[in-house]
């Protein structure tokens, strides 16, 4: 209402601008949901970071990624990716209002990152073409400067720049299908942590990628009673005749 | 007399308060800068050419002696708490809109003072005291104004008139568009050919809200002089506040600026639960020995919960920094927030506090800032809809438009089992489905299969023997209308390379709709 007044602009300034000390090590880090977070340094993804995902089962993770972040309030974005399963990312608890998609970004596709790291925490790339050194390098200059994290999905073609943490997962047979019978119902996996940020070695965890429920869930030594099994494919079955 | 529910209010004005708050008069030529850009600037500088959103560069530029500060909210909030304390002394419920301006209702401290007027002399007297007192500056410049609640007040202080309560539209007539900081609608108000806003008073407000929404009519409420905000808000019928008590107590501001997000997450969560947004926010906290002191912020503005934040940190610095005579003497042991008045959120109260986030407006900015970029088609959100086959229940919204509201959860019979697939394809791709035999796969009309799939391949890829299928399962959608009504088979297939896909049969052709990835 004061118009020509210095106006004072909440919650945006900088904590540089704001003169009010360091920013908490936790704001530098968006969560994750487990179980990725206690393979994860710091138990969550460092603002600024780059970020590799790559395997096979590599969408249900990059999804599971997203989960924890979008849960806190953050924005992601999804570049280059016009086959994502919504319906899979909701099953995981993500918001889709949240989430911008861009599923053909184009030519200009680096610039379009470069506005996307500006506005969101997340920025979730597959490139859909070699990406020049020196686009990298500038992308990885504003992700640090905006604090938000740029994921790089797939492993071909290959980005310039190494990225500080690189999560690779390596699915093995789905359980629950047979031989003309039951459904698809959970799929181990093997994700595999590694890089300069991981602390040395790589770090391993075997988890469901995705559960029953469509979430990233850790596995449990013992396994639930087969009578179980056969009762939950069964009703699945039946569900789905309709 | 002015309209119903408007409140005579008077407000307090330090013109150039970061310039004061650091100890500067108006007769040196001073720019305050914050991210490179003017924000604030004295008397003098201004006479030099500075103005305010210049760069820095530039205001160097108009004046070789400009001292250049960049700004510093603590210290802006610290220094002028104390004028808020001397305030309120002379008149109770003193509402801090921002540091350097602040408001309170005229009607029962005019009556003890004598006359608006009166209390204008009492009050502008006792601020600039305060302001000597907080900045060390000689005669600081302090406008005091009254008028119909605190739009026309504001402007009433710019200007140190008491504006009687029967000509508030009249004096508010002369007044550029600009003044009701909403620069879209200005722009496009003088572009319309409507300067003033006794212009924009006299259209019909019918016209008005039709065709600039519900901003535009409370826009041309405040052009009119009936700023009846007591009507839109009110106050709480059950106590809305959030407590957090701190052990040990805190004796900096850092260590108790922390607890606001909490404070502010859990107002706001009590706030959502019943529909409502905060526009008047109490800040109390309690000391070790027993002191309680608090604050009143209007929420003008649109803000988040690190807008609330960012108040309760502001308000701390006066406190516990500053010099303020009320300072504590002991750690702050208890803090809350409390919505004392509330609107309904949505409609013209949206993105007040407890509406929109610092994330989303960042967020927001930028994707319309993509879109422009890319075009109206390229930017999506995604939401679910009814259906049975994974393509089927997303859709995508374009960036901008409207996004639909739940979809259809109820059960959709035959759709396809969870987990859902991590990859949906857009374009189902072809493929072929063989037996051991090396026969095409077909299902019958009765949905049965010749022989059991055993080689795939997507789209003449290489051949990878089946080690699991399942299916068929029929669908028969929309079959009373032979368009738009399709019979499809489908099944899951798991390949010996573990990929699993979710495909189906049309016509003895295959396709894969969608992979497990």
């Amino acid at each position: 209402m004061f118009a020509t007044l210095p106006r004072v602009s909440g919650g945006l300034l900088s904590p540089a601008v704001h003169g009010q000390g360091s920013v908490l090590a936790t704001e530098r880090m968006l969560p994750v949901c487990e179980p990725l977070a206690s393979l994860l340094p710091g138990a969550g993804l460092q603002r600024g970071s780059l970020i590799g995902v790559s395997g096979t089962g590599g969408v249900t993770l990059l999804l599971s990624l997203l989960v924890g972040p979008l849960a806190q309030g953050s924005w992601a974005a999804v570049v280059g990716l016009p086959d994502l399963g919504l319906e899979a990312a909701v099953a995981m608890g993500i918001d889709l209002g949240r989430v911008a998609l861009v599923p053909d970004p184009g030519t200009s596709w680096t610039a379009a990152l470069a506005v996307l790291l500006d506005a969101v925490d997340l920025v979730v790339v597959r490139p859909s073409g070699h990406c020049r050194p020196a686009d990298a390098r500038r992308l990885a200059a504003r992700a640090r400067e905006r604090g938000s994290i740029l994921v790089v999905s797939g492993g071909e073609p290959t980005w310039p720049e190494r990225p500080d943490l690189e999560l690779a997962s390596e699915a093995e047979a789905w359980e629950g299908l047979g031989t003309g019978s039951g459904t698809l119902r959970r799929r181990p996996a093997r994700v595999v942590v590694s890089g300069r940020r991981s602390g040395g070695r790589p770090r391993t965890t075997t988890c469901w990628l995705p559960g029953p429920d469509g979430r990233l869930a850790t596995q449990r030594s013992q396994e639930e009673p087969t009578l179980d099994r056969v009762a939950h494919a069964m009703s699945e079955r039946v569900a789905w005749a309709g | 007399m002015g309209g119903v529910g408007v409140i005579r209010t008077l407000v307090v004005w330090c013109p150039d308060w970061p310039v004061v708050a650091a100890g500067f008069g108006g007769e040196e030529p001073v720019a305050v800068v914050a991210a490179g850009r003017v924000v604030a600037c004295s008397a003098a500088a201004r006479e030099k050419g500075v103005a305010l959103g210049m760069r820095r560069r530039a205001a160097e530029s108009r004046s070789g002696d400009l001292v250049v500060l960049q700004r510093d909210d603590a210290r802006e909030a610290r220094t002028f708490d104390p004028v808020v304390a001397a305030v309120a002394c002379l008149a109770p419920q003193v509402e801090v809109t921002r540091p350097g301006l602040c408001a309170l209702a005229t009607r029962g401290p005019a009556r003890y003072h004598g006359g608006e007027p009166a209390l204008c002399r009492a009050v502008a007297e006792a601020a600039r005291e305060a302001v000597s007192g907080a900045c060390d500056v000689a005669e600081p410049v302090v406008r005091v104004g009254v008028a119909d609640g605190p739009f026309a007040a504001a402007l009433a202080a710019r200007r140190e008139v008491v504006v009687p309560s029967s000509g508030t539209a009249v004096f508010l007539a002369g007044f550029p568009v600009d003044v009701l900081g909403r620069p879209d609608l200005a722009d496009l108000l003088v572009r319309l050919g409507i300067g003033t806003l006794g212009a924009f008073a006299a259209l019909d407000p019918a016209m008005v809200a039709a065709r600039f929404g519900p901003d535009g009519a409370l826009a041309q409420r405040l052009a009119r002089g009936l700023d009846d905000r007591s009507l839109r808000s009110s106050v709480p019928p059950v106590e809305l506040v959030a407590v957090v008590e701190l052990d040990p107590p805190a004796e900096r501001v850092d260590t108790a600026a922390f607890a606001g997000r909490t404070l502010a997450e859990g107002l706001i969560a009590q706030l959502d639960a019943r529909g409502l947004s905060c526009t008047l926010l109490t800040i109390e906290a309690e000391t070790e020995h027993g002191e309680c002191l608090t604050r009143r912020w209007r929420a003008e503005d649109n803000h988040g919960p690190e807008a609330m934040g960012e108040r309760l940190r502001w308000q701390l610095e006066g406190w516990l920094a500053g010099t303020a005579a009320e300072a504590p003497s002991a750690g702050i042991s208890r803090l809350s927030f409390r919505a004392s008045e509330v609107a309904p959120a949505g409609g013209q109260q949206m993105g007040f506090w407890g509406g929109v986030s610092a994330a989303d407006r960042r967020a927001i900015r930028g994707l319309d800032r993509l879109r422009g970029m890319l075009g109206p088609e390229a930017v999506f959100t995604g939401a679910l809809r009814g259906g049975r086959g994974p393509g089927d229940r997303v859709t995508l919204v374009a960036w901008g438009d409207t996004r639909p509201g739940a979809g259809e959860a109820g059960p959709w019979p035959g759709r396809h089992p969870d987990p859902a697939p991590a990859l949906v394809h857009r374009v189902p791709r072809r493929a072929e489905v063989r037996d051991r035999a090396e026969r095409p796969v077909e299902v019958s009309a009765r949905g049965r299969l010749t022989a059991a799939p055993a080689l795939v391949s997507v789209e003449g890829g290489p051949e990878h023997p089946v080690v699991a299928w399942a299916g068929p399962w029929l669908l028969d959608e929309r079959w009373w209308d032979p368009r738009a009504g399709r019979r499809r088979a489908r099944f899951q297939l798991v390949g010996e390379d573990r990929t699993a896909y979710l495909c189906f049969v049309e016509r003895n052709q295959w396709w894969i709709e969608a992979t497990y990835d």
